[in-house]
């Protein structure tokens, strides 16, 4: 019996999800009996995909996908205070040997970052540094979908790359909570047509406010659709479409919200209640494999020093806090993070105390089954592209790890190449 | 009986879809390019040019025709009385050190306020003038400007240079988009938007010459990282008087020899902006953000060339580029008839518009700020990303929990309440009304970050977070803004705000008696598009089984009194909750 068919027998009675997100898939053959119209009772089912090779997993593996936005100063994040170019370049905003947190006689971490620092000295945070791609393009916009659809041509090579993860991953699981961002708008990284995801800011709030008794049940029929009537293509089939994870997602992400008891005080900014939002769906195991966030406000043109500084108390408050809270957990050892930015910024600052469009900067990848410490090498501080660093790793290789060794997928399937694998997971 | 207006509407819209085919795809003769001018075509005009249509200017703009319509959208100005603003400014540091700290202090947040409090009625009074309708193309276009040449107060901190912006694009909105840039490459909103100021002989700062070359005129893939810096030494010493104006530096001017776009002179920034107009791309660029923005999808690259064409012809005058665009068949094609999904401002003062009452701006203002588009705090240089990146799970349910509000039927209590969690803890304890962090709200209460708050540490970030303030506080799905526009929301509750409708009379007075003419007659009106046949069906069963419910008969409902009107306001909830209601 197929994993389909069990679906099918499971949801005779009750017509969940699935069969939608069936026939979205295009399986609507397999579901062929089953009824589009309304039903009054609609329990949460979800289909739990097993995971393969590791049969000690209770929870499933987690992709927590950080997007620092507007380009983060990696000299500024991983500090190469032992470098003459660095010290010679950063007039203004150089960040001084002593008060880095050193990682070697060669580099540290930026001193706010101190929660990160002792995730690193435990062994927990891996650092790749010099991580970019070929022909960089120094367009935040440009760059960021490279980033988000790890395809050089960006948005116009299609899907974001967790919708490809999710195509080539689970490709049968349905569940509206499969992929969610924690934000106001959903980066393009998560964009899909077979998986999209579902999206909120807080928890507190996301529902519908029904003023009849019959009103949610109306409202939950706008979101079905049959999909050989016409309108159901195109533009009102995606959002009947929204509706319906809106309607599946609502109950479970608040309640998940509003049981969770972190084990670690959360900053109270919005980017520590996202993370305590993510937190909160890992540990109640909703069925969420990617779960994306966002902390923006990194394009430091002008005065960067107290900009940047700022974005690093932040990271390392909300990052920090997390991974601790997370980490001893059964649920919470089975995330790794991925931060990420579009790109670095410039070796040399401009004349106004900030820097502008770089290239190549390190990327983290966090977690308790994270094999810490350096990975890749270091750019060249004097073997510069137009005043920008060369990338040493493509950034694609850390995605194509997550894909490969954590969630057991074929990389070249999610990612239309393949890439040196790099050793980050203790799998 | 069938909804006769829009479904009539659906066999023309079918011709005009097969006539644009031909048109498009044989390249047929000019003469065959005809637009049935009827209700379905009026509506989607003015769903575009406008912010909607109320049923009565349907009829209107059916018997006046289209050439007729069109010329009144693109050349009617009306006379409005301008907004007063004043530049709000902090002490000067002399007067400012020989006060006690703490007057100091009260002193600086009675400006910040003031000032904050200036752009919010600003934004007021720019809300009320979409929803007015009196003039509503060069409303949609100051929208469009807005993101295009967009800068944020969360970076220009002062009121007075967004207004400023904002009144310069709304003089230029519907003319030469040439005179625009030249505008704005001395704006000082954007001057300090994009950190010109900065920008010094020698010491050059990119970030202007970039944006400018990949938003404002050219895109990705038309200059070259090397043209990006000879820019930016040809906008060097273009700043920021104390006084708030345009000024120029000559001695921060780097005089030297640029070669921008394959010219070489000693080139200044008026001359970047001659170079940058001279490129084909830029027509280009412009004309496919205009057909993007206006038609809802991306235009083909030979539609683009045409217009792009076209556009270069007329000088980059806006005007006759939009007359075109409204009299051009392929405008009224089935690909973009009903295809364009409402951003946030479309829907709440579209809401407002076919709902015919008057909302308070600050309900409108505060609703698309919660659906994530707050007006001068775009969320970067990029302005808004439109269409279905509008819409997330959070975002579609909000959107019609913000209409249940406008309608009387929700309150902001509700949207928080976790009544219905059944076994979870209890609902979290409401928090006081300033919850948000520095971050989430800016410097003052409302974001409005007048002396760099962003550069302090959250507040009470060491602090133990048993109870989370700030997230409870935030009524979305919104991030920045979500605080301050729950606040305003509540705001209207408070002041004991509440929509004046009749449903029962208008229904009355429009004929409509059965539950199908009722349930047509709303969607018609409520909808900016046509309902398919499953949704009217839908509202159809549903207002059929909830008229039974009040023991009612078919066809009177509306002698029901009050029980009838709240089902009609609930029917009213229900369609502008439904997907169809965020398309138009």
């Amino acid at each position: 019996m197929s994993t389909r068919d069990e679906v099918k027998i499971m949801s005779d009675s009750v017509r969940s999800t699935l069969d939608r997100r069936q026939v979205l898939l295009g399986g609507s053959a397999a579901i062929g009996g089953v009824c589009l119209c309304s039903s009054a009772v609609r329990p949460s089912l979800r289909l739990f995909v097993p995971f393969p090779g590791t049969p000690e997993d209770t929870a499933p593996r987690t992709l927590v996908l950080l997007q620092l936005s507007g380009g983060n100063d990696g000299l500024s994040t991983v500090v190469p205070f032992g470098d003459d170019v660095y010290n010679r370049s950063r007039t203004t905003i150089r960040i001084d040997g002593k008060d880095v947190l050193k990682i070697d006689g060669y580099r540290g971490l930026h001193p706010e970052l101190k929660r990160l620092k002792s995730i690193y000295d435990d062994g927990r945070l891996a650092i790749v540094e010099g991580c970019g791609y070929p022909n960089p393009i120094r367009s935040h916009f440009k760059s960021m979908e490279i980033w988000q659809t790890a395809q050089a041509r960006g948005r116009m090579a299609g899907e974001g790359w967790i919708g490809r993860l999710c195509d080539a991953a689970w490709s049968q699981d349905g569940a509206a909570e499969l992929v969610v961002h924690v934000g106001a708008s959903a980066p393009y990284s998560v964009y899909s047509t077979t998986h999209p995801a579902i999206a909120f800011a807080t928890p507190e709030g996301y529902k519908w406010v029904a003023t009849g008794r019959d009103d949610l049940e109306a409202y939950r029929q706008a979101g079905e659709r049959d999909d050989a009537k016409a309108a159901n293509r195109g533009v009102l089939g995606r959002l009947r479409g929204v509706l319906a994870d809106a309607q599946e997602s609502s109950v479970k992400i608040r309640r998940a919200a509003a049981s969770y008891r972190p084990r670690v005080a959360y900053p109270e900014d919005e980017f520590g209640n996202s993370l305590r939002a993510a937190a909160a769906m890992i540990d109640a195991r909703i069925g969420s494999r990617v779960i994306s966030v966002e902390l923006a406000g990194f394009d430091s043109h002008n005065n960067q020093k107290n900009q940047h500084d700022d974005r690093m108390r932040r990271l390392d408050a909300g990052l920090g806090t997390f991974l601790q809270d997370l980490h001893g957990t059964p649920a919470g050892d089975n995330v790794v993070v991925i931060v990420f930015s579009e790109f670095g910024r410039r070796v040399k600052e401009n004349g106004s105390g900030g820097t502008d469009h770089g290239v190549a900067a390190p990327m983290f990848v966090a977690g308790t089954r994270v094999k810490g410490g350096l990975h890749g090498k270091h750019p060249s501080m004097t073997d510069l592209d137009d005043g920008d660093l060369v990338h040493t790793t493509d950034f694609r290789s850390v995605y194509g790890t997550v894909i490969e060794k954590w969630f057991g997928a074929d990389h070249a399937k999610a990612l239309d190449a393949r890439y040196p694998l790099l050793p980050l997971l203790k799998v | 009986m069938e909804a006769g207006r829009r479904m009539a509407g659906n066999n023309v819209r079918a011709i005009i879809g097969a006539l644009a085919a031909i048109v498009l795809g044989a390249a047929a003769p000019a003469t065959s390019q005809v637009v049935v001018w009827n209700a379905r075509a009026v509506e989607h005009l003015y769903n575009r040019a406008g912010f909607g249509a109320r049923p009565s200017e349907i009829d209107e703009g059916v018997a006046m025709g289209q050439a007729a319509l069109v010329e009144r959208l693109v050349t009617k100005r009306v006379d409005v009385e301008p907004f007063f603003y004043e530049r709000i400014e902090l002490p000067e540091p002399r007067e400012m050190r020989t006060l006690p700290p703490e007057e100091l202090a009260e002193k600086a947040r009675q400006i910040r306020e003031r000032d904050r409090r200036q752009l919010l009625e600003y934004t007021g009074w720019w809300l009320d003038r979409m929803a007015s309708g009196e003039d509503p193309l060069l409303e949609r276009m100051v929208l469009f400007w807005h993101g295009f040449f967009t800068s944020s107060v969360e970076d220009v901190k002062r009121s007075w240079p967004l207004i400023q912006q904002n009144h310069l694009v709304r003089e230029k909105a519907l003319g030469s988009y040439r005179q625009l840039l030249f505008a704005m490459a001395k704006d000082p909103a954007m001057l300090t938007y994009l950190d010109n100021q900065v920008n010094r002989k020698g010491n050059p700062n990119e970030n202007l010459a970039r944006e400018m070359m990949e938003l404002f005129s050219l895109g990705v893939g038309n200059y070259t990282e090397k043209d990006v810096k000879e820019a930016a030494r040809a906008l060097t010493g273009r700043g920021v008087s104390r006084e708030g104006n345009y000024e120029s530096h000559p001695r921060q001017h780097d005089g030297g020899v640029k070669t921008i776009l394959g010219a070489t002179g000693k080139f200044d920034g008026d001359d970047l902006v001659e170079i940058i107009l001279d490129q084909d791309a830029c027509p280009r660029w412009v004309a496919r953000k205009l057909l993007a923005y206006f038609e809802g999808v991306e235009p083909s690259p030979q539609r683009s060339a045409d217009y792009a064409a076209f556009l270069k012809r007329n000088d980059y005058q806006i005007q006759p580029f939009l007359r075109r665009l409204f009299l051009d068949p392929a405008f009224y094609r089935d690909e973009v008839v009903g295809a364009r999904v409402q951003g946030p401002v479309d829907y709440m003062v579209g809401i407002s518009r076919r709902l015919g009452i008057r909302v308070p701006a600050v309900v409108l203002g505060g609703g698309a700020a919660l659906l994530g588009q707050r007006l001068f705090f775009p969320p970067n240089v990029k302005g808004w990303d439109e269409g279905e990146a509008w819409i997330t799970t959070a975002s579609l349910m909000q959107r019609g929990n913000l209409a249940g509000f406008v309608l009387g039927l929700v309150k902001v209590e509700d949207v928080m309440s976790a009544s219905d969690l059944e076994d979870a803890p209890p609902a979290p304890v409401e928090p006081p009304m300033q919850s948000g962090t520095p971050e989430d709200t800016g410097a003052t209460d409302d974001g409005h970050p007048m002396s760099g708050g962003s550069e302090k540490p959250a507040a009470g970030e060491e602090r133990p977070a048993e109870r989370r303030k700030s997230g409870a506080g935030k009524f979305k799905g919104g991030g920045k803004g979500g605080g301050i526009a729950l606040q305003a929301l509540r705001r209207a509750e408070a002041f004991g705000w509440t929509a004046t409708i009749n449903f029962s009379a208008r229904l009355s007075k429009a004929g409509a008696r059965t539950d199908a003419e009722i349930a047509d007659r709303m969607l018609d009106d409520l909808l900016a598009i046509q309902a398919p046949a499953d949704t009217r069906a839908r509202i159809r069963e549903f207002l059929a089984r909830e008229r039974a419910g009040l023991k009612v008969e078919d066809g009177r409902l509306l002698d029901a009194g009050g029980e009838a009107e709240r089902l009609l306001r609930r029917l009213a909830h229900l369609i502008l909750s439904l997907p169809e209601a965020q398309l138009e």
